[in-house]
């Protein structure tokens, strides 16, 4: 018997991993890797799909990582099922896992409608089957429409204008990054995406999608307009990956855990986009699917898994990206609320932008924009200050 | 020290190396902005790229210019302001749109800054990294932050603060 069990080798799984062999050099340890490849980086998907980098320069660790460490690898299973009272683990190829710590760091899959999920050239962007199939279709000169103006949909827009390939965005709120940033940052990143080239329809959304024998022709969007392509990337946010736990978490949801990384059942602990961690600036369990969380959630988890008593200090929800050639910066709450209580100040410097969110005294958030982005880790130590005193104050 | 992240492996007599540091004004004096070489850094959590290592020996964090695929989530999380993206026409044009943060000046007896710093503020010393320890990276910067309704941009302390720390 396996004394720790982790599924997923996405970042949090692999974190977790040098950190419990930092301390425990010697209990057994097995890893559920689904896709059954070289543990790679998915935020390096988009640089890859625009030819900036090269497929190996994906991988996190060498090849022999698990071999070096003492890792038994579970190729091309998912877990299947979970019994957290007998401490068992099904997998998807029958096979069967007992543990006396388990990780659940299985990561999320895009949200895709059930009705398009096997239409070929409709995909979300998660996997390195997804990025190859849209780096080659990108390459071949595939019209690509863009479902979504969130961050991976943005990101991936810019990584392919920059290279002079066209992309449509097909945005349903009023803006593109309505959770990343505010309605005048949002509009200086769309002002700077269309200047390069691509296109960006917002208060849309797509009505039908036209299949032939080959896959999809098209979508028309509710306004009657029609849009040939032959790649739909569907990038409407991610559903974390925990179908498997059955009854003991509800469809779809992530797991809420504790500052040690525990969840609500015992030797059971989880890390990166499938968990729901407290986060400092809203005061809030909230699921920051980002990778220093998962980075630093998975270290926690795996001290902790290995006896120490390792404490997550909570997420800050922020974003960092380059836009074609502008820096882009949010973090904590981007938009005051009404009430008395909260203020902004507003910097508007040659073109850089730099928003401040206080709730009473406290930062609570803020977007930079251009040359403002320089300063964006000292207002995270400012947040994350603030937070602490109305914490301790309370 | 392996990697040669600035310009400063370019020690010839007629070519300086080019600056690393980051000055911010503040009310009285200046804030420098050099890497800690932070016990736990937090540069290292958020690279996407595994640009960023830790010497497993000196603890020194080494920005690896070759694997940066310049996303700026190091920029984002480092709390000292230490981390710059060189820009296609700035001094360390060598490596546009990559990270780089002050390399100690491997190839010199005494960093540059260090030579000519009239006030000893900037001292080269041959010690072991992880010289910002976890809690007195995040007291030092509660200590030093100073944001008010004004513009000012938070400052970052100064070294010899750290060293008092």
């Amino acid at each position: 018997m396996p004394k720790y069990v982790v599924i997923g080798d996405g970042v949090a799984g692999l974190s977790a991993l040098k950190a419990l062999r930092a301390i425990d050099s010697e209990g057994d340890a097995a890893i559920v890797s689904a896709e059954g490849l070289v543990p790679y980086s998915k935020v390096l998907l988009i640089p890859y799909i625009a030819n900036k980098i090269s497929e190996e320069k994906l991988n996190m660790v060498a090849r022999d990582f698990y071999a070096s460490n003492h890792v038994e690898v579970l190729l091309g299973a998912r877990a299947a099922a979970l019994d957290a009272s007998a401490q068992r683990v099904f997998l998807s190829d029958g096979g069967e896992l007992r543990f006396q710590k388990l990780l659940i760091a299985s990561g999320g899959d895009p949200t895709l409608p059930s009705q398009w999920k096997e239409v070929p050239g409709i995909l979300g962007l998660r996997t390195l089957a997804d990025a190859r199939c849209i780096r080659a279709g990108a390459h071949a000169g595939k019209r690509i429409v863009i479902s979504g103006g969130g961050l991976v949909a943005v990101k991936l827009a810019a990584a392919l204008t920059e290279v002079g390939i066209h992309a449509e965005l097909i945005v349903s709120s009023t803006q593109i990054l309505s959770q990343a940033a505010d309605y005048e940052g949002a509009l200086m990143v769309q002002r700077r995406l269309e200047e390069a080239g691509a296109t960006i329809t917002p208060n849309a959304s797509i009505a039908a999608v036209d299949v032939g024998p080959a896959g999809v022709r098209g979508v028309s969007l509710k306004n009657g307009k029609e849009i040939p392509c032959q790649l739909l990337v569907y990038c409407k946010g991610v559903t974390p990956n925990t179908q498997f736990m059955g009854s003991l978490v509800p469809a779809g949801a992530p797991i809420a855990v504790d500052s040690r990384m525990r969840s609500a059942f015992p030797d059971i602990y989880a890390a990166g986009d499938v968990a729901m961690a407290s986060e400092v600036s809203r005061q809030q369990m909230t699921c920051a699917a980002l990778w220093p969380h998962a980075t630093v959630q998975g270290r926690i988890a795996g001290r902790n898994m290995a006896g120490q008593a390792a404490i997550y200090r909570g997420s800050l929800v922020r974003n960092a990206m380059e836009i074609c050639g502008l820096p882009f910066i949010s973090m904590g709450i981007i938009n005051e609320q009404s009430g008395p209580d909260w203020d902004v100040k507003i910097t508007r410097l040659s073109g850089s932008y730099c928003k401040l969110v206080y709730r009473g005294e406290a930062l609570v958030g803020a977007v930079l924009i251009k040359d403002a982005v320089t300063i964006a880790g000292r207002l995270q130590a400012e947040i994350r200050k603030a937070a602490a005193a109305h914490a301790s104050s309370n | 020290m392996g990697h040669v992240l600035g310009d400063s492996s370019d020690n010839t007599v007629m070519s300086l190396p080019t600056s690393l540091i980051s000055l911010t004004k503040r009310d009285l004096g200046f804030d420098v902005g050099v890497c800690r070489h932070c016990e736990e850094p937090l540069c290292l959590d958020a690279c996407v790229a595994g640009s960023v290592t830790q010497d497993s020996k000196t603890r020194w964090v080494m920005f690896d210019a070759k694997r940066c695929v310049g996303c700026w989530s190091c920029v984002m999380d480092c709390p000292f302001g230490a981390i710059q993206m060189a820009a296609a026409k700035s001094s360390v044009a060598s490596m546009p749109g990559k990270a780089v943060i002050c390399d100690g000046c491997p190839n010199w007896d005494t960093p540059l800054c260090a030579q000519f710093c009239p006030q000893g503020v900037l001292q080269g010393s041959k010690v072991k990294g992880g010289l910002v320890k976890r809690q007195r990276r995040e007291r030092a910067v509660y200590l030093a932050s100073g944001v008010r309704r004004g513009l000012n941009y938070p400052p970052v302390p100064r070294l010899e603060a750290d060293r008092r720390a």
